[in-house]
């Protein structure tokens, strides 16, 4: 054997190979268990149930907190509750040598479920996470009644955390009104927690793959510095210049990007093709407008030629200047009261406005038109309502 | 009727601005035929687009189809006239002339066609999906489309929006709007796929002059490499393939340094020192530079000032190198100062009569205090998101390795295009009032747009240069 090659079989030996096992610490509150200690501020006396931790706070908002010493580095929690009603509940937790009282918080949502729903969290994507806390806890809003089952604390091995880095280099964002001005392009995490979602929070909750492709330049240019040291141990003198070597890594490794970011974008054109190309009127969806567009599709044929077209919709949507645009030369008005000059009504995204038993547009109950019938719908809150000729 | 609109409509402003570039040329041609009939369209769309807004707003000439054919009836009989009487005397298109006469290797052939491929393949998926798809982008419904809508529907010029009386956003050249409005007359009705496709085609002579500059100096497969780099950059061919004016205003800019960069080559020497060709390539370059400041408010605000400040230290280059004799000299420069005034006092007029802003269509604080966040924010754009690739990193190192070749030889016209609007927009973004289009990535991710042909040129140059000079 060529002595390069038992060389860096050698060196592959010497480096430590304990690996770490994935290491998983549940805390279990089902059949009435209490893992944890815990301190309550403002709510009720949680109730040990078969099901799990039952926690209500009826009065006001309150905190749940408890030491946190499970044996090892957190890098995901995952928290499992029931509840009936959605609830925007705050983690926390106390950084060790921090000043007691100080915590951090970090809002999430515990969606309405009265089955098994886990929301998971990667900690270690959070600059004030430090990969340990003293103790942990929770805020819920006042009305809160929900049922902790578990929180797990994972912390993954070598090898599932470079999985990881390795999944999330390749996932890819979709086409957002922002990449007009950039592309996030790939953005990397430690652990798969991190991975579903990726790109749901700007900026993503990562960090730059790019910096992967610099340190692998670094090594490239490294490994061409030291050129003269291993040449003679290569089989062939033909061993291009340093400059030479360098620069062919350099495109390789800008090939790796390439490729990556040419999937992503061919990634656009397939996502466009299977949500708005491809599906019928009715079943589109175009990026992230939604309906949208398919709405003022399904609309035009009714409005093409009409002066005006009445607007009712939440406040402070983009969708106005878009409609405007769609339907020019026709008139977008903006009415936030009842007109009986409207002909048309493209109603969206509002559920307060309906059509009563006379046919006529209601919004809270209010009539807002005269009779007329939809054209259009949407969907349960979106329609294409117009008023009957006289 | 869509590919009729969309054929003709690209074609007659093509030989309009295909022949007065012929004109410029006159007996001593200098651009191959592809390079010709390609900036024969980029300036021909620009300048048609200009005489038409003119024809609207001085003589009330409406926005119809025989509006339209009236002021290209003009402008072909203005330029085709002289054209046809002094056609004889005229040499024929020259072949793009390169100076190396390398072939690639089978490999290289190979990894290139590769690349080719892919980058096409994406090219063609993401035009596919613009033209299929309704328009997506602020810009384009806010801006560029709308006021292509509005100017189509309502036959003439307008500031005015129905909803807003004074729009920020008409402040801009109306350029791009009305090649919408013409294409939408010539088709008969407004196809957002037809209006949105020219932006592609905008792209695709970018390339191609990109392609052919390079392979002036440099062998096929570099040349290749250099287009193939450009059309590859993400936020580069997102931009080409939609609709937004920032590739329109790079492939007018890289014209202009482009044939600035030709003409300090002094190509075509009489044997004398004098060059034949160097004063037709500045009068082609006086006729970019004429046009910019109608292409976008950056044209004029930006760049202008910058490109005028290089073809003037062109001209005393060559006159100082006696690449030129004098009578050339001051015809070249009188011949650039008549179009640049011919375009910039009436476009710049209007706006001054009209109370137009000159920047972007925001208001601009420009009391100077140093802006926290936006030295982050620039070299997260630049070095770590998926923008550009690895492309600043080896466009800086090449820069500075090889600052010599970069700053004294005819590059300096590129590389001073890239360093003073980039180091000017800095300043800015890191002092005023302007710092959130940093911090939001929004202005300065588009003059990056603007300046990226220039930037890959440089790099794909001095790359080989630094190969080639290591032999």
């Amino acid at each position: 054997m060529r002595p390069l090659w038992k060389f860096f079989l050698t060196a592959l030996l010497l480096v430590p190979t304990v690996t770490f096992a994935m290491q998983e610490t549940v805390w279990d509150f089902r059949g009435g268990h209490l893992p944890g200690k815990w301190r309550i501020s403002n709510i009720d006396v949680p109730q040990m149930t078969l099901q799990g931790l039952r926690i209500q706070a009826p009065a006001s908002d309150g905190s749940l907190l408890s030491e946190a010493d499970v044996g090892h580095s957190v890098q995901a929690i995952s928290l499992t509750f029931l509840t009936p009603r959605t609830t925007e509940a705050q983690f926390l937790w106390h950084r060790p040598g921090t000043d007691p009282g100080i915590f951090v918080q970090f809002p999430f949502t515990i969606p309405a479920s009265m089955t098994e729903q886990s929301t998971n969290i990667n900690l270690e994507a959070l600059p004030e996470w430090d990969g340990a806390a003293d103790e942990i806890g929770f805020v819920f809003p006042k009305g809160s009644d929900l049922i902790l089952r578990e929180i797990r604390f994972a912390k993954w091995n070598l090898a599932e955390r470079a999985a990881a880095v390795w999944e999330s280099f390749w996932t890819f964002d979709k086409l957002g009104s922002i990449s007009i001005n950039f592309v996030w392009g790939p953005v990397i995490v430690f652990n798969p927690v991190g991975i579903p979602g990726l790109f749901s929070k700007m900026p993503p909750e990562g960090r730059s793959g790019m910096w992967i492709l610099y340190v692998l330049i670094v090594i490239a240019g490294a490994i061409a510095l030291t050129r003269p040291y291993w040449t003679p141990y290569m089989r062939s003198r033909r061993v291009p210049q340093a400059l030479v070597l360098f620069l062919l890594a350099f495109g390789g490794i800008w090939t790796v990007f390439d490729v990556r970011m040419g999937l992503e974008l061919l990634n656009y054109a397939r996502h466009d093709y299977d949500s708005y190309l491809s599906p019928s009127p009715g079943s589109r969806e175009f990026r992230t407008f939604l309906d949208f567009n398919d709405a003022v599709d399904r609309t035009m044929p009714y409005v093409k030629g009409e002066p005006t077209l009445a607007l009712l919709t939440t406040p402070e949507t983009p969708i106005r200047d878009m409609l405007r645009y769609f339907v020019f030369p026709t008139q977008v008005t903006e009415v936030t009261g009842p007109d009986p000059h409207q002909r048309f009504w493209f109603v969206y995204r509002r559920r307060d406005a309906a059509v009563d038993d006379k046919r006529r547009l209601t919004v809270g109950g209010v009539p807002w038109t005269q009779s007329g019938g939809v054209l259009e719908q949407f969907d349960d809150s979106s329609f294409l309502f117009r008023i009957s000729d006289r | 009727m869509i590919l009729f609109a969309f054929i003709v409509g690209l074609a007659i402003p093509a030989l309009v601005g295909w022949l007065v570039i012929d004109l410029l040329e006159g007996k001593t041609p200098v651009l191959d035929r592809i390079e010709k009939w390609t900036l024969g369209y980029v300036f021909g769309v620009t300048l048609s687009m200009f005489c038409a807004f003119f024809g609207n707003v001085l003589l009330g000439i409406p926005f119809t189809v025989m509006g339209f054919l009236m002021v290209y009836g003009a402008l072909l009989i203005a330029f085709g006239v002289p054209w046809w009487i002094a056609k004889n005397g005229r040499s024929s298109a020259t072949p793009l002339r390169h100076s190396a006469h390398e072939s690639p290797s089978r490999p290289v052939t190979v990894a290139l066609i590769v690349g080719t491929v892919w980058v096409g393949l994406r090219m063609i998926l993401l035009t596919l999906t613009t033209l299929m798809t309704p328009p997506f982008f602020d810009d384009t419904m806010d801006n560029w489309n709308l006021r292509g809508k509005i100017f189509y529907y309502g036959k003439t010029f307008t500031l005015e929006f129905p909803w807003n009386a004074t729009p920020g956003v008409s402040s801009y050249p109306p350029t791009v709007p009305l090649m919408k409005t013409w294409l939408s007359t010539l088709a008969g009705g407004w196809s957002e796929g037809l209006v949105n496709s020219i932006h592609v085609v905008w792209f695709i002579a970018l390339l191609i002059l990109v392609f052919c500059m390079l392979r002036r100096s440099l062998p096929i497969a570099w040349a290749a490499l250099g287009t193939l780099i450009l059309a590859s950059l993400p936020l580069e061919m997102i931009q080409g393939v939609n609709a937004y004016a920032d590739v329109f205003l790079s492939v007018h800019l890289f014209a202009a340094v482009g044939l600035m960069v030709q003409g300090l080559r002094c190509d075509g020497g009489t044997g004398k020192g004098v060059s034949r060709n160097t004063p037709t390539q500045l009068r082609l370059a006086g006729l970019a530079i004429a046009l910019v400041p109608f292409t976008k408010n950056e044209g004029w605000a930006l760049y202008f000032p910058v490109l005028l400040l290089l073809f003037v230290g062109t001209l005393t280059w060559c006159w100082q190198r006696r690449a030129v004799t004098q009578r050339e000299l001051l015809r070249t420069a009188a011949i650039s100062a008549v179009m640049i005034l011919a375009i910039c006092v009436p476009w710049i007029g209007f706006k001054f009569v009209h109370g137009l802003a000159f920047g972007n269509a925001k208001g601009i604080d420009w009391h100077l205090t140093w802006q926290t966040g936006v030295l982050q924010a620039i070299g997260v754009n630049t070095f770590l998101e998926g923008n550009w690739g690895l492309l600043f990193p080896l466009f800086f190192g090449l820069l500075i390795a090889r600052w010599r070749t970069a700053l004294r030889s005819s590059l300096l016209v590129l590389t001073l295009l890239f360093l003073i609007p980039y180091l000017t927009q800095l300043f800015a973004y890191l002092f005023t009032g302007l710092a959130q289009e940093a911090l939001f990535q929004t202005g300065y991710a588009r003059g990056l747009i603007h300046l990226m042909p220039v930037i890959v040129t440089l790099t794909v140059i001095l790359l080989h240069d630094v190969l080639h000079a290591k032999k």
